[in-house]
C-alpha cells in the first residue's frame, strides 16, 4: 500500500489497474457509507460498483494536483445518487427523496422519534446544496473545502452554505421539550421514548 | 444534545459487508482487465522476448535447487532418509499445478506485474489466518506428482503421484502422511528402461510418520518484513534460505514462503509484490490446476522449463503449481509436465489426529507416534535398481 492516492490515480491511465483497485480498497468502504446513508444500504450495495466504474473511466478528469481523492470520488458518487433518485421517482421534482427513507437502520439504534422528526424538519428547510455540504461535512467528515471540491462550488460558497445549514438545523431542533443534556454514547437509554 | 451531534450519530450506522466490497472489487478488476488487455495486445513480441531469456542454470543443479527448497523440512527429511536407506532413489520433488492451457506454452502476456500486484491487493483484503501457537499444528493437505528417478542399470524416471498430509508445529514436531498412486513413465524410453531393469514394483509404500521437535520444520516467518523492498532485499541476498543467485531461485524461494507455511496476508501481499518486480515473470492468464480449479497463473521460464504458480483469484491463496517443458534445454521433451501440486486445504489444528474442522484423522500405530526426532523411515518397497 505504498504511494499516495494521487499516484494511484495517475498510474492508472498508464496501465496500472492494480493501483486503482488499491484506491478502491482505501476508499470503497467510505463511499459505500455515503451511498448507504443517502440511499439506504440495499441500493448502496448496487450503486457502489457504478461509482467506481465511473471513477475508473473518468480518471483522466481527476485533478492530479490534489493529494486526496475523496472529494473527487464523492463528487462522482453524488452524481450517481442524483441519477439514481431521478430514476427512482420521476414524478418528484426534488432530486432527493424524503429523509425518512435512508434511516431505517438508524431507527433501530435511536428510538428518538421526536428528535429525529425535528432534525428532518430542519434538514427539509435547507436547499439541496446546503444539505449536501452539511452532510458531507457531518457524515463523511470532509472539510468544507473538500465538500466544495466535491460539489464543484467555490470554497466561500460552501462555507456560507454550511454556516446557514448549521444554523437552520439547530433552530429547527431547538424546540420545547428537548433538553441538551443527554449523552451521545448511550443512545439506547438517553433517547428512548420513556426517557 | 446538539442537533448536529444527533445528526452525526444518525450517520454512524453502518458497516459495509465484505461481500459487497469483494463483489465490487471484482467488477472493477474485470473492467480494468478488459482495458488493459486492449492496451497490451500489441506487446506480444515483448512477451516472447522475455520468455526467451532463460537463466541458463544447468539442468541438474536446477533440480537440486528445487529439491532443496520445495516443501521445507518435511520433504528434505524424507529425501535424506531415502538416500540413507538405499542411495539409489533420487526424488526430484517438483512443485507445480496449473495445467498449461494447450497451445500457450510460456504464456504470452506481459501483464504479470499487474496480475501480481492485483493479487497483492487481494491478499491485503484477506482476514488474518490462524498461526499455530504452542501445541498447535499447521495442517496442509495436498496432491502432487513429482519425478522419481531410479538410478541403476538402467536408470528410469517416473512421475509419482502422491497424496500428502502434513501437521507441523512451530518446533518442528508433527506428522507426515504420504500415500502414492500409480506412477507414469515420463517417456517410452523410461518404460523400456524399467522393463530392462526387471520391472520392479513402482509405487512407493504409503508412509505415515510422527516426528518429535525438529523432525519437520515450519518456516518461521514472523521476522520477515512485509515491506516489499525490504523483503525483496532479503530474498535476493539469500538471507532466508540460502541458495544460488538468479531470478529462477528468487521465484522458487517466493514459492517456498507460500508452500505449507502460515504466511500472513501482509507477507503474502509483499511476496506477490516482490514477484511482480522480478524480470521475466510472465502471466499465463486463467489456467486450470490439476484439481480442475481455475486460477491465475504466473510463471518463470528457465532452461526450457516453466515453473508455474497458480493463485486463487478470490483469495490470492496459492492453489497449486506446475513444472513443464516449454522449450529446448530441458532433459525432457517439450510438452512434458514433470511435476505439479494442488493444495487442497490448510488449517491450524490442536492435534495431529485432527484435520480441518476437527475431523479425526486416525494416527499411525503407536510405535511410530513415539518415534525420535530423526525418523526411521525407509522406502519399504522402493526398487533398488540392481
Amino acid at each position: 500500500m505504498d504511494g499516495t492516492d494521487t499516484e494511484a490515480v495517475e498510474r492508472s491511465p498508464a496501465g496500472d489497474g492494480a493501483a486503482f483497485v488499491e484506491l478502491f480498497w482505501h476508499h470503497g468502504p467510505a463511499v459505500h457509507g455515503y451511498l448507504s446513508r443517502r440511499a439506504g444500504r440495499q441500493d448502496a450495495d448496487e450503486l457502489l460498483s457504478e461509482v467506481w466504474l465511473r471513477a475508473f473511466r473518468s480518471r483522466s478528469s481527476y485533478d492530479h494536483t490534489v493529494a486526496d481523492t475523496r472529494p473527487w470520488l464523492y463528487g462522482i458518487a453524488r452524481n450517481v445518487l442524483r441519477a439514481h433518485w431521478r430514476g427512482q421517482d420521476r414524478t418528484r421534482r426534488s432530486m432527493e427523496p424524503a429523509f425518512t427513507d435512508p434511516w431505517p437502520e438508524a431507527d433501530d439504534r435511536l428510538d428518538a422519534f421526536a428528535q429525529r422528526e425535528a432534525l428532518e424538519r430542519g434538514l427539509a428547510t435547507l436547499s439541496e446544496d446546503e444539505r449536501e455540504v452539511l452532510l458531507l461535512v457531518v457524515w463523511e467528515h470532509l472539510t468544507p473545502a473538500q465538500a466544495a471540491e466535491a460539489l464543484a462550488i467555490p470554497q466561500g460558497t460552501a462555507r456560507s452554505r454550511l454556516h446557514r445549514a448549521r444554523t437552520l438545523v439547530r433552530d429547527a431542533f431547538e424546540i420545547p421539550g428537548i433538553t441538551g443534556s443527554t449523552s451521545l454514547h448511550n443512545p439506547s437509554r438517553s433517547w428512548s421514548k420513556e426517557a | 444534545m446538539d442537533a448536529l451531534q444527533l445528526l452525526e450519530e444518525l450517520g454512524r450506522v453502518e458497516v459495509v459487508d465484505a461481500d459487497v466490497l469483494d463483489r465490487t472489487a471484482d467488477t472493477l478488476k474485470a473492467a480494468i482487465a478488459v482495458e488493459e488487455r486492449h492496451r497490451t495486445d500489441g506487446d506480444l513480441a515483448d512477451a516472447h522476448r522475455l520468455i526467451a531469456a532463460p537463466s541458463g542454470v544447468g539442468s541438474d543443479d536446477r533440480h537440486e535447487e528445487r529439491r532443496r527448497s520445495r516443501h521445507g523440512g518435511g520433504r528434505r527429511r524424507q529425501r535424506s532418509s531415502l538416500r540413507a536407506a538405499v542411495t539409489v532413489v533420487v526424488v526430484a520433488a517438483v512443485g507445480i499445478a496449473g495445467a498449461l492451457k494447450p497451445g500457450t506454452p510460456g504464456g504470452p502476456t506481459p501483464a504479470a506485474a499487474a496480475v501480481l500486484k492485483h493479487l497483492a491487493l487481494v491478499a491485503i483484503g484477506q482476514p488474518a489466518g490462524d498461526v499455530p501457537g504452542p501445541g498447535q499444528f499447521l495442517y496442509v493437505e495436498s496432491d502432487e506428482a513429482y519425478t522419481s528417478t531410479t538410478v541403476g542399470s538402467p536408470t528410469y524416471t517416473v512421475l509419482m503421484p502422491e497424496h500428502r498430509q502434513i501437521w507441523v508445529a512451530p518446533d518442528g514436531s508433527g506428522r507426515l502422511d504420504e500415500s502414492y498412486g500409480q506412477p507414469e513413465f515420463l517417456s517410452a524410453q523410461d518404460h523400456a528402461d524399467w522393463v530392462a531393469a526387471g520391472s520392479p514394483p513402482l509405487p512407493h509404500a504409503p508412509s505415515d510418520t510422527s516426528f518429535g521437535p525438529g523432525g519437520l520444520s515450519l518456516m518461521d516467518l514472523s521476522h520477515l518484513p512485509t515491506d516489499p523492498s525490504s523483503l525483496a532485499a532479503q530474498i535476493s541476498s539469500r538471507q532466508i534460505e540460502g541458495g544460488p543467485p538468479g531470478t529462477a531461485e528468487d521465484f522458487t524461494q517466493i514459492g517456498d514462503l507460500l508452500r505449507e507455511t502460515d504466511a500472513s496476508p501482509a507477507l503474502r501481499s509483499a511476496l506477490y509484490q516482490v514477484a511482480a518486480s522480478l524480470p521475466g515473470i510472465t502471466s499465463l492468464g486463467t489456467v486450470t490446476d490439476h484439481a480442475g480449479r481455475p486460477g491465475i497463473g504466473v510463471a518463470y521460464v528457465h532452461g526450457g522449463e516453466q515453473d508455474e504458480l497458480v493463485f486463487d483469484p478470490q483469495t490470492s491463496a496459492l492453489l497449486g503449481e506446475q513444472n513443464s517443458v516449454v522449450g529446448p534445454g530441458s532433459a525432457y521433451r517439450v510438452g512434458t509436465v514433470f511435476g505439479w501440486i494442488v493444495f487442497r486445504q490448510s488449517a491450524v489444528v490442536d492435534s495431529t489426529a485432527t484435520g480441518p474442522n476437527g475431523a479425526p484423522v486416525p494416527l499411525p500405530p503407536a510405535s511410530s507416534a513415539a518415534s525420535p526426532a530423526v525418523p526411521i523411515k525407509g522406502p519399504k518397497s522402493v526398487p533398488t535398481g540392481g
